[in-house]
């Protein structure tokens, strides 16, 4: 019901057509996988943004959670196509039931240097080199980058990608490169939780249909200001406009990547719904760069420097959002261990009409993992995480706006 | 009146001289050695590099044709850790490759070389996907799912054909007799793989291998077997 007519249709039409698939006869031409990952969280008692409190951690429980379970859906419908869909199981979050990717790639076999593929429906522009496992997790961290924690709750495209790209090796060259253009809709609450929430660390996607709550702020629910919701669904069209990106990635030989995206959601920031959830026109630059620097160590990084304007200017922030990564592999006996150590930071600058509506936030964080491959199906690991935010929104709610936080866990995850 | 087509005593006679002389020369050729070396042009030398033989004599290869047929082995092409094992396959025309998947992951081989066009969609652990190879060639192999991964079959006419090894060498035993001589790789240029080489290969008496060195005029083409490094980048 909150979602247009058109995203709604659509929806239910990827969802008839994942399902048709999904109940037809299992074939070699099919492959089901799955994982789930059981945590033991220890965790601050400062209350979250999902409890709608002013914390940026996915939960501020301790003990035995579900982090993940997810399946994914691959069948091969011809030498060209293949229907690809994720569908994730969550027991915290409004929605626990949902998909967070469904679409139909298409890849035409080609003899030439230089080949076009393409994406139709419910996807991730490839911008990040950090969630690059199976169901948009990362292999290195549970708790993710601030950058694509926001973009795995708030950023989804409905819509069409056409790329280009070129395999360096067929040509004899080191450099491969890929060029990409999205055209979609259903995304125009984008840069809501940037503003009204802050950026957050954790690893909760939001499902197709899913509402993100944040904490009750005064000036959001107030109806002399903005009478919005205090949640939103992330993937709702407002406007009826067609957003854009454009990415870029560069790769020398397999051993260092850039991926450069510019995304434009298009949204009209005087545009508002029935709900009254607003349309907040949010565009970036991603910078993002991984480099095998030798079989042990990878170093990754992505800076993001955007801006996001609803009313127009009622709120507005330019933000920035940056990480840097490393990641080690022993060789020979310990080669199933890996260690990753991450740094985050963010800062969001609020310049708007309305300073009553305190929009500041700022803040960095640091995360360290273990992760043990036991088997090929058995995956132990512990993550420490610790961060420190001030959020300027936080003093209209009696709370000091400087908040750490911190969490570790122990996870056991099961792929099939 | 003699039945036509049926070859005269002599003639029957002759042919099987020929027959034991040359089975003879085949048999005892650890005496008569050809060996092969691939050297660049800076005198380094060349490993993997295919090296084929044709001789002059049709009815030379008319039998070694018979006596390799029988000691074919099967021919492999595996697809392991998101690459192709070997990089360079050399087999005969008319050889069956098999494709197997032992990655956990599925496979898309595709060929757009003259020498065999074809697609084969080949799932993980799946052992048992063949594609006959029947022209002379080099068919050049990718996969569609994961761009990076390159491979080739080289189709030979001839059955005298195997890889330098590490030292850039590589030994036939062979009847006495003239050939042509064929070397191909991916990194040598297609000005010396045009170059037309024959040699005379004789009984010295005194030595029982007689060495061929051939020198390649232009430059060797970077290697970027680099991209086979499965620790790189992943896809998504």
């Amino acid at each position: 019901m909150y979602l247009t007519d058109t995203f709604h249709k659509i929806a239910l039409i990827i969802f008839v057509l994942v399902s048709v698939m999904c109940l037809s006869p299992f074939s070699q031409a099919q492959t089901l996988s799955g994982r789930v990952e059981l945590a033991f969280n220890q965790a601050d008692p400062f209350a979250n943004y999902q409890s709608q409190g002013t914390g940026v951690l996915r939960t501020e429980d301790s003990g035995p959670q579900l982090q993940q379970a997810l399946l994914t859906y691959k069948q091969t419908i011809n030498a060209s196509w293949t229907a690809n869909a994720v569908a994730n199981a969550y027991l915290d979050g409004e929605r626990h039931l949902g998909l967070t990717q469904a679409y139909l790639a298409y890849k035409p076999l080609s003899g030439s240097n230089i080949r076009f593929k393409s994406r139709l429906g419910f996807f991730y522009p490839a911008l990040s080199v950090e969630n690059t496992a199976k169901g948009w997790l990362s292999p290195y961290t549970y708790t993710q980058s601030a950058i694509n924690s926001w973009i795995g709750e708030e950023m989804r495209v409905l819509g069409g990608e056409a790329s280009l790209f070129s395999n360096g090796r067929k040509r004899r060259s080191p450099w491969s490169w890929e060029a990409h253009l999205g055209l979609y809709k259903g995304n125009d609450t984008f840069g809501t939780l940037l503003t009204w929430r802050s950026f957050a660390f954790h690893d909760r996607q939001s499902l197709h249909h899913d509402r993100v709550f944040f904490a009750p702020i005064p000036t959001v629910s107030d109806p002399a200001t903005f009478d919005s919701p205090t949640w939103l669904s992330p993937f709702t069209e407002i406007d009826g406009k067609i957003g854009m990106y454009v990415g870029a990635h560069l790769s020398y030989l397999r051993k260092a990547e850039l991926r450069y995206y510019f995304y434009d959601n298009r949204a009209d920031p005087s545009k508002l719904n029935s709900i009254r959830l607003y349309a907040w026109r949010t565009k970036f630059h991603s910078l993002a760069y991984q480099h095998q620097l030798n079989r042990s160590w990878r170093l990754m990084m992505q800076i993001m420097e955007g801006a996001t304007d609803m009313g127009p200017r009622q709120v507005y922030a330019d933000f920035t959002a940056s990480y840097i990564a490393l990641n080690f592999k022993p060789l020979r006996a310990l080669d199933k261990h890996q260690l990753t150590l991450r740094y985050d930071h963010f800062d969001v600058r609020e310049d708007d009409y309305k300073p009553y509506d305190k929009n500041n936030n700022h803040g960095h964080a640091w995360t360290f993992a273990w992760r043990y491959q036991l088997s090929k199906q058995l995956e132990l690991g512990a993550e420490w995480h610790t961060n420190g935010t001030v959020v300027k929104n936080r003093s209209s709610l009696g709370q000091v706006p400087e908040q750490s936080q911190s969490q570790q866990k122990l996870v056991l995850t099961y792929t099939f | 009146m003699k039945a036509s087509g049926y070859p005269s005593k002599c003639s029957m006679w002759s042919s099987f001289m020929l027959l034991l002389t040359l089975l003879a020369l085949v048999s005892s050729a650890t005496a008569s050695q050809l060996q092969i070396r691939l050297k660049d042009n800076t005198q380094q030398a060349l490993s993997n590099v295919v090296v084929e033989l044709t001789p002059h004599d049709a009815a030379v290869l008319e039998v070694i044709q018979q006596h390799e047929t029988a000691l074919t082995n099967a021919k492999i092409m595996k697809q392991i850790d998101q690459q192709f094992v070997p990089h360079i396959l050399p087999v005969q025309k008319g050889t069956t490759v098999e494709f197997p998947d032992t990655d956990t992951v599925q496979h898309h081989v595709y060929s757009f070389s003259p020498t065999k066009v074809f697609e084969i969609a080949i799932y993980k652990e799946e052992l048992k996907r063949q594609i006959m190879f029947d022209q002379a060639g080099v068919v050049e192999l990718g996969c569609n799912i994961h761009d990076w991964m390159l491979g080739y079959i080289y189709v030979a006419d001839s059955p005298l054909f195997a890889q330098t090894d590490v030292n850039g060498e590589v030994s036939f035993s062979l009847p006495f007799g003239a050939y042509d001589i064929k070397v191909w790789h991916p990194r040598i240029q297609q000005s010396d793989i045009d170059t037309s080489r024959s040699i005379n290969f004789q009984d010295t008496g005194s030595k029982p291998t007689t060495a061929y060195t051939i020198v390649l005029s232009a430059d060797i083409l970077p290697s970027y077997t680099e991209f086979d490094d499965v620790h790189g980048l992943s896809e998504y």
